[in-house]
Parts: structure tokens; C-alpha cells; sequence
């Protein structure tokens, strides 16, 4: 539903882009054709809806681009980003080696802008779980929101999520440690999935705009 | 031992259970995700600001449980030196900076916190929401508060 709900708007984007192309030409050709009337016609007849078709691409860009947030996952005094987890959960505590989660971003655009803005407003989360996977994660601790609450917090399914509470910005913006544990031994690989939530129905659809990837898809466990 | 667990409510604030665990069962044993149940993980974070939410309103801290990195619980000196250290900035800077003292100085885990009331009750809390407390303390209300306030997870 909400992936439908996506494409959906990703589409209307394009049509309306389409449909400016088409606006703008329609009314730009007899007039190109006006201002140089010895030009052959098939010049501005080709060339009228290309220079129409960069122009709207460059003003949707400074509009719109899709919010884009990046998670890298690191080891402490590693400097280098993984590329998957790999855990070890053995007795007698079954749980893994802390990790350093950073979350970095910046929405590009007018309107990507506002959409952050508004769903800040309405309690946009950010969500890493690790699908079916039989672990629990500990937020160990995360950035602040002030000198006694914090952004980071573990949820209902078996991953974490991190409140957004400020602008994005380009280096890290968020951060997070943590760890995962479980109650028996496992040996298996599942998949780290990232997204977006929000408090209102609206908000949690747009959240879906959000796009949030990371390097570390592959979660192993043994 | 007891264990405490959290009920999610629609989006707003959980409702805290507690059950007897006295065959002291792992805490996770006590989730049921489906169902919206769960034991809070209480990081070294969440503790610490369990402890400041308490210290406000009128309990004292008797010290903090402190773990290594492999859950080994470090000896006696040191757990009371970080105790007293964490207790020392909790007051002046706060939860976060007290849980970057933890992390980054000394390299620890905080998993469990040791608290007596105002008219001498003592509570013990662990991380996954194992605790232990005199009968007629309502350590239930206590997590509501505090989560309330500090919204530990």
C-alpha cells in the first residue's frame, strides 16, 4: 500500500514535469518562430521542446529531489564503513560487540525542504530492523535531543529507530551505538531493511519519500 | 528476580507490567513482539536517565551496576568509582554526558542501577527490565514516570 502510494507520487512528479515540457513549448515555438522567422522551422520545433524539457529538469531539481539519508556502520576504532554486520552470539551472553550506527543526509530543494519540515513536525522516525532475524537490539546511547532525552531507541519489532529532531546535514547527523543479543546460539544471514515512519497517517505515507540506504544490507550471525 | 515488561498503547506512552520470574528465565523469553510486548532494553543510556528522573524526585542513587564489554562485572573498587563518577556528572552535565563518561572513558557498560526511596525502600533495576524491590514499592508507577519523562526504551 504505502510502496503503491509511492510510485504513485513519484509518477505525479513526472507527469507534471511532462506536462510543463509540453505547456511550454506549445506557447514557445510561435513565438521562436515570430522572433527569427527566417530560421528553418524544424529547429525550433525540435530544438524549443529540449531547451523547455533542461529547463523544467532544472528547476524541478532545485524544487524536488527525494530526501536521501545514508546509514554507515562502523566498529569502534575502525575508521572504514561495513559492508554487512557479521555478529558472533555465544553463552554465556549471547550478545554482540557494540557498533556505531551514523546517520547523514540533506534535503535538496525547496519542497524536499518543507516536506522534512512538516514531517519533522509530525514525528518522522527513522527505522533499521533486521528482518525475522531472532535478536534484540540494545541502544547503548545516541545523540541527544537535550541533556537528559536522546534521539535513539529501540522498538517493538527487533530493530531501532532514531526520532528526527533537526535539519539534515551532510556529515553525521545522527549517530547511535549499539548491540544485538539474542537468546540461543544462530547461524544464519538475514537482511538489514532501512525506512522511515511517521506519527499521522498522511505523514507516514509522504515518509515513504524518504528514501534511507545504507552499504550494510547483509546481517550474519553464527 | 522480577521482570518488568512494556505493552505498546496506540502511539503514546506504554503500559508497564511486572511478572515473577523465579525460575530466572533469560528476560527476552518474556517477549511477544506480535503482540506489542516486550522487556525495555535499558542501555547505559536509558539507566542513567532513569537514575537522574529519580534523583529528582526524591530518591538517592546507591551506586550502578557496571559491566565490561564482555557483561563480566568489574570489581568492586572500580564499579564504585565509576558509580560515584557517573553520579558526579549525572548531576552537573546530565544524562548524555554521563553516558559518554560510561562509553567512552571508562569503556563500560552501565546494566543496572541501585536506588532507595525516601523512606528507605531499596530498588535494584537491570538492563532488560530485571529488577528487584520491596513488595509495597510500585516499581510499575515508577517506570511510568520516569518513562514519561526521560522516554527510556
Amino acid at each position: 500500500m504505502d510502496g503503491c502510494a509511492l510510485l504513485v507520487t513519484e509518477k505525479w512528479i513526472n507527469l507534471f514535469e511532462a506536462a510543463a515540457v509540453v505547456f511550454i513549448s506549445y506557447h514557445l515555438i510561435p513565438w521562436v518562430h515570430g522572433v527569427w522567422p527566417d530560421m528553418p522551422s524544424w529547429i525550433p520545433d525540435a530544438g524549443t521542446p529540449v531547451a523547455a524539457a533542461l529547463l523544467v529538469g532544472a528547476v524541478s531539481l532545485l524544487l524536488w529531489q527525494r530526501p536521501r539519508i545514508t546509514v554507515v556502520w562502523k566498529v569502534r576504532g575502525d575508521p572504514n564503513a561495513l559492508n554487512d554486520l557479521r555478529i558472533h552470539l555465544h553463552a554465556p551472553n549471547f550478545a554482540s560487540l557494540p557498533f556505531e550506527v551514523s546517520f547523514s543526509g540533506r534535503p535538496k530543494g525547496f519542497l524536499t525542504e518543507i516536506l522534512m519540515r512538516w514531517l519533522r513536525a509530525r514525528g518522522l522516525i527513522l527505522t533499521v530492523e533486521p528482518v525475522g532475524a531472532p535478536v534484540a537490539t540494545t541502544v547503548i546511547l545516541s545523540s541527544p535531543i537535550d541533556a537528559n532525552t536522546s534521539v535513539g531507541a529501540a522498538d517493538y519489532r527487533n530493530g531501532f529507530s532514531m526520532k528526527v529532531v533537526a535539519p539534515a546535514q551532510q556529515r553525521t547527523w545522527m549517530w547511535a551505538k549499539v548491540f544485538f543479543e539474542s537468546t540461543t546460539e544462530i547461524n544464519d544471514t538475514f537482511n538489514l531493511e532501512y525506512g522511515a515512519s511517521a506519527s499521522t497517517k498522511a505523514a507516514q505515507l509522504l515518509s515513504k519519500l524518504v528514501r534511507v540506504t545504507s552499504a550494510a544490507e547483509d546481517f550474519n550471525i553464527n | 528476580m522480577q521482570q518488568v515488561l512494556m505493552r505498546r498503547v496506540g502511539s503514546g506512552a506504554p503500559r508497564f507490567d511486572l511478572l515473577d520470574n523465579p525460575k530466572n528465565l533469560a528476560p527476552l523469553a518474556f517477549e511477544k513482539p506480535r503482540e506489542g510486548v516486550r522487556v525495555p532494553r535499558l542501555g547505559t543510556q536509558d539507566l542513567l536517565a532513569i537514575a537522574s528522573f529519580a534523583t529528582r524526585t526524591g530518591y538517592r542513587i546507591d551506586g550502578f551496576i557496571i559491566e565490561d564489554r564482555s557483561f563480566t562485572r568489574v570489581s568492586d573498587d572500580l564499579e564504585e568509582t565509576v558509580s560515584d563518577a557517573l553520579a558526579k556528572t549525572l548531576e552537573e552535565e546530565g544524562v548524555f554526558q554521563a553516558a559518554v563518561l560510561a562509553d567512552e572513558t571508562w569503556d563500560v557498560y552501565v546494566t543496572g542501577v541501585k536506588l532507595t526511596t525516601a523512606d528507605l525502600r531499596t530498588v535494584t533495576l537491570l538492563r532488560q527490565g530485571a529488577a528487584r524491590s520491596a513488595e509495597s514499592f510500585d516499581i510499575r508507577q515508577f517506570l511510568s514516570g520516569a518513562w514519561t519523562a526521560v522516554h527510556f526504551s
